[in-house]
């Protein structure tokens, strides 16, 4: 089923870009964010994790281990 | 929210840069050759660009004494550089012309990838210096 998501993306008065996702599930925002990447003016310098995403990285790992024994 | 990027911008798509200046309110002047800016005396300076913002222009919308600012294209790094004078740039109008850059870039990134666009920009936000641009992009997955 469809779900929203939304980008939200501040420009400070040097033109700098902080853009942060909301609404997506671990690693899911990272695709949400990858258009990002192709643009040529853009420049990405950081790409951080919160703890969010990573403790769904580890209960996706946990998961698939648990599905193999 | 599971992470976020942090991005610079450079000037590298005419369209957009001539898109960002046209928001501030500018109509830059665009030449084959480059040109010599004019100082604030209306002296001309060594200094040479192909796109330029007209002193007069910057002076009505934002400063009482500027100088001619230009874009001239960087071969080497494929990029616009931004020649601006030292009054000028003290007053943040490089800034202020690379958040509008940023803008435009990120809106229609946003809209090719089918998102709805918000922002918080508008006429007083305009005039003001040292603002934070926010764009909100809103889509279902």
């Amino acid at each position: 089923m469809a779900k929203p998501i939304d980008l939200t993306i501040e420009i400070d008065e040097n033109g700098d870009i902080k853009v942060k996702v909301n609404g997506t599930e671990g690693t899911e925002c990272l695709d949400v964010m990858s258009f990002l990447d192709k643009i040529d003016s853009l420049i990405v310098e950081e790409t951080i994790s919160t703890d969010d995403m990573q403790t769904k990285e580890v209960q996706q790992v946990g998961k698939q281990n648990l599905g193999k024994k | 929210m599971s992470a976020y990027k942090l991005i610079k911008c450079t000037i590298k798509d005419v369209d957009s840069l001539i898109k960002a200046l046209a928001s501030l309110g500018f109509d830059p002047k665009i030449y084959d050759e480059p040109k010599s800016l004019r100082g604030f005396l209306n002296d001309e300076r060594e200094q040479k660009a192909e796109i330029i913002i007209p002193k007069e222009q910057i002076n009505k919308l934002f400063t009482k004494a500027s100088n001619d600012l230009g874009f001239t294209f960087n071969e080497e790094t494929k990029e616009y550089d931004m020649v601006c004078s030292e009054y000028d740039d003290k007053l943040n109008i490089p800034g202020r012309i690379k958040q509008a850059y940023a803008k435009c870039v990120i809106e229609e990134a946003l809209e090719s990838q089918y998102f709805s666009v918000e922002s918080n920009e508008n006429e007083e936000l305009r005039q003001r210096n040292n603002i934070k641009v926010q764009i909100v992009g809103k889509k279902f997955i």
